[in-house]
């Protein structure tokens, strides 16, 4: 069975497994990157397909969801004004912090240690919360939001 | 079903901490190779969540014995963008990464 199902900025149940179906293939329709994973799944925590890739999953039995992906950075963005740390929750800048709210997604370009993070709540103007850092980085490194794409579409097939 | 390419495994103990089960940068890899269509395998005994470097729990469930295939995929070696990592909710599990054999369809 085939199913085409339109994914936006909110998480989309795209598959659900059934007493006789037990293989997913997931095609991403779209133009732009998704993101997959359970319930609360996000662009930040999501496993990536990219436009024209498909995913074949065997034996699952969970239900699986989407959300759409990111286009670009936009404001607010930022930059470092002291050296942050892997697990460090908070980002140091000079100022305009507090146009970092919670929920954002936001995108630090830093070469092979560029990474997304989720803002918390509590930010002040020169200290941005968010989710721990997985990688070291310097002062002067840039930040911003990013954007979610206007959605994308998937289509689906479940089988045996 | 896709199977692995020979030679392309990287086996890694995935823990409640996001953990890179595959690496662009492996020597497993000769320079300038084109990563093409990744199968993961979850041989452990806990479920785990597959995603990017700041995966949570939310990513992507691969159950123990579970396995899928990113048909598309497609890095060249050392572009860590093509990172994939994965966490579990506890405890830890035995994840299998490697390029795959590619079915005639899917």
């Amino acid at each position: 069975m085939s199913t085409t199902v339109p994914i936006s900025t909110a998480p989309t149940v795209i598959y659900s497994p059934q007493a006789h179906t037990s293989t997913a293939i997931i095609t991403n329709a779209g133009t732009s990157t998704i993101f997959l994973g359970q319930s609360g799944v996000t662009a930040a925590t999501g496993l990536p397909l990219a436009a024209g890739q498909t995913i074949q999953l065997l034996d699952t039995t969970v239900s699986l969801y989407a959300v759409s992906g990111l286009a670009s950075v936009a404001s607010p963005t930022d930059t470092l004004s002291a050296d942050a740390s892997a697990s460090d929750t908070a980002l140091t800048v000079a100022s305009g912090g507090a146009s970092f709210t919670a929920g954002m997604i936001v995108f630090i370009e830093d070469g092979n240690s560029s990474e997304v993070v989720t803002v918390g709540a509590g930010s002040t103007g020169t200290s941005v919360v968010i989710s721990a850092l997985q990688f070291d980085h310097a002062t002067g490194v840039k930040f911003g939001q990013l954007a979610r794409s206007a959605g994308g579409v998937v289509t689906v097939v479940s089988g045996t | 079903m896709a199977i692995f390419a020979s030679g392309s495994v990287q086996t890694t103990t995935v823990t409640t901490g996001a953990t890179k089960i595959f690496d662009t940068t492996s020597s497993l890899y000769a320079t300038g190779a084109l990563l093409t269509n990744v199968t993961i395998v979850n041989t452990g005994t806990v479920a785990c969540h597959v995603g990017i470097a700041s995966v949570t729990t939310t990513g992507l469930t691969l159950g123990p014995g579970q396995q899928l295939t990113i048909y598309g995929y497609s890095h060249v070696k050392g572009d860590t963008t093509g990172d994939l990592y994965a966490i579990t909710n506890s405890g830890s599990t035995t994840v299998e990464v490697g390029l795959a054999t590619v079915d005639a369809t899917v």
